[in-house]
């Protein structure tokens, strides 16, 4: 009896200082596995979310039961995505408020106003999203064939560029201060939306002339890569799916993406065209 | 000999120093080569995981070419497909007015006269300064133009500017009685005005050089030519898109 203590002291001391040799690599080794887990986590991400798009078809039997299988035929592809942005655009002309329209098979991103289109410009460069655009005809239909509202929005420039004065004592100090159009500081236009079933679109001015304009961007996409990165840690630290968003990334003239943000209000719905 | 003792000295501390140096230097290379290491490996890192989610989604989408024994279903549903496409851009088509309809950007004070799907004219304007104007915690005015469709309420040939209190209030001066008649002033708003309701108006302007420019208190200024051609175009009722 005394003898196995001995010898189970004797491994338990030989384990433990096996450990204290090797601190440094065990640690390195822990480390690369909880990394390569993560990248593992992150990298199936995509099937996750398509799973998800396939599970909201399911859900909808009256659109299973009334969707042709003929449909997901290759040869109609075009013309099935084609129909489901013109349903989207149909329902959009419903709404009263300014509306947005992105349609890469034409490169143009519009404005509209119940079903007129009040302002259109065109897209310099665009990368689309890669589930997105290999996404089956059945789901392209169920997720496209209405418009997608927007979930939230942020920007490098201001909704409404509002200057607060106060009134004027006199006729002098007033005439100091008349006429000063402090709403033509341009700053460096980036915007970010995020719509329904969590995809995301990035607008970008397409011209970044100057270090500031280079330096906004930088901070803009940082933002963005921070926020994933977070957000992806705290997923995997819960022992939860990972999220993934399918991303397009628009690039247009400045002027049109300041007068597209400041137009389309907070609640807004936005019609995609993904056929490419 | 006490020279030459110098001298050793000298060259062993000259030998410690370069000693010293390799070290440091030695071991700046190692910390510069470990940082290294751990960036190769996280770029190789994001690589894979870029690499695996495209494997994955190409795996997952990899699926067989739908088998239609009849040609003729799948032609069927071409021509049917084809047809909904002409109906639906009908649909929409009919959404655009077929008369004169008028489209504002504020954000580059622009305006563009259409009528039906062409354009007709495209010039500068002013609109909104959105200067939010504070008299004290109790009053404020914001001047900014409203966004959205609008109609043309009314139209009238030499029109009288009636001051609104914030006209006052803005060039400080007290503000008169309802009707004094300093509230009335002729030929600031040029010959025509195009109301749409709410108090904004479609007007002229005796500040032209400011056209192009976010200056007004709400309503829409145009320079003399423009404003004789809006208001011959637009009737009452047509539309006016403000973005």
């Amino acid at each position: 009896m005394k003898l196995n203590l001995f010898r189970s002291l004797h491994e338990w001391q030989l384990i433990s200082s096996f450990f204290v040799i090797n601190k440094f690599k065990i640690l390195k080794s822990a480390g690369l596995i909880i990394l390569l887990t993560f990248v593992i986590h992150v990298g199936v991400s995509p099937l996750h979310k398509i799973n998800e798009f396939k599970r909201l078809v399911r859900a909808d039997s009256l659109f299973v039961e009334q969707y042709d299988s003929v449909y997901n035929h290759p040869d109609l592809e075009s013309l099935v995505k084609e129909s489901s942005y013109k349903q989207a655009l149909l329902k959009l002309s419903e709404q009263d408020s300014i509306q947005l329209i992105i349609n890469l098979h034409d490169s143009i991103v519009c404005l509209s106003i119940k079903g007129v289109i009040i302002h259109e410009t065109h897209i310099n460069n665009f990368k689309d999203d890669k589930v997105l655009k290999k996404l089956p005809n059945m789901e392209y239909v169920k997720l496209f064939s209405q418009a997608l509202k927007i979930q939230s929005q942020w920007a490098t420039i201001v909704k409404e560029p509002i200057v607060v004065r106060n009134a004027p004592k006199d006729t002098a100090e007033a005439a100091l201060n008349a006429y000063q159009p402090d709403t033509l500081i341009q700053k460096p236009a980036f915007m970010k939306l995020e719509l329904d079933h969590g995809i995301h679109i990035i607008f970008e001015q397409d011209l970044n002339p100057t270090f500031k304009h280079k330096f906004v961007r930088f901070i803009f996409k940082a933002k963005i890569n921070v926020k994933n990165i977070y957000k992806e840690i705290f997923h995997f630290i819960r022992f939860q799916k990972s999220e993934y968003n399918p991303t397009i990334v628009i690039k247009m003239p400045a002027d049109d993406l300041r007068a597209i943000y400041r137009a389309f209000p907070t609640n807004a719905y936005v019609v995609l065209n993904i056929n490419t | 000999m006490n020279n030459l003792a110098k001298l050793k000295q000298a060259f062993k501390s000259i030998r410690v120093k370069s000693l010293i140096d390799y070290i440091k230097y030695n071991k700046q290379i190692q910390l510069f080569g470990k940082i290294s290491s751990v960036v190769i490996i996280i770029v190789c890192l994001f690589l894979f995981t870029i690499l695996l989610q495209k494997i994955l989604i190409s795996i997952k989408f990899h699926e067989k070419v739908l088998a239609i024994d009849q040609q003729d279903e799948l032609l069927k549903a071409q021509n049917g497909l084809e047809k909904e496409l002409k109906a639906l851009d009908k649909k929409l088509a009919s959404k655009t007015p077929r008369s004169y309809y008028l489209v504002i950007n504020s954000a580059s004070n622009e305006f563009t006269l259409h009528k039906g799907t062409q354009t007709i004219k495209k010039d500068k304007c002013s609109t909104g300064s959105y200067i939010l104007l504070k008299n004290g915690d109790q009053q404020q005015w914001m001047f900014k133009t409203p966004k959205g469709e609008f109609r043309i309420q009314g139209k009238t040939t030499s029109p009288v500017w009636k001051k609104p209190d914030w006209a006052f209030v803005e060039e400080g001066i007290p503000v008169p009685s309802a009707n004094h008649f300093s509230r009335f002033e002729y030929g600031v708003l040029g010959d025509y005005a195009l109301n749409l309701g709410q108090g904004y108006l479609i007007h002229g302007t005796l500040y032209q050089r400011f056209l192009g420019l976010p200056v007004t208190h709400g309503c829409i200024r145009l320079n003399d030519e423009n404003l004789e051609l809006i208001y011959n175009s637009l009737s009452v009722g047509s539309k006016v898109y403000i973005y």
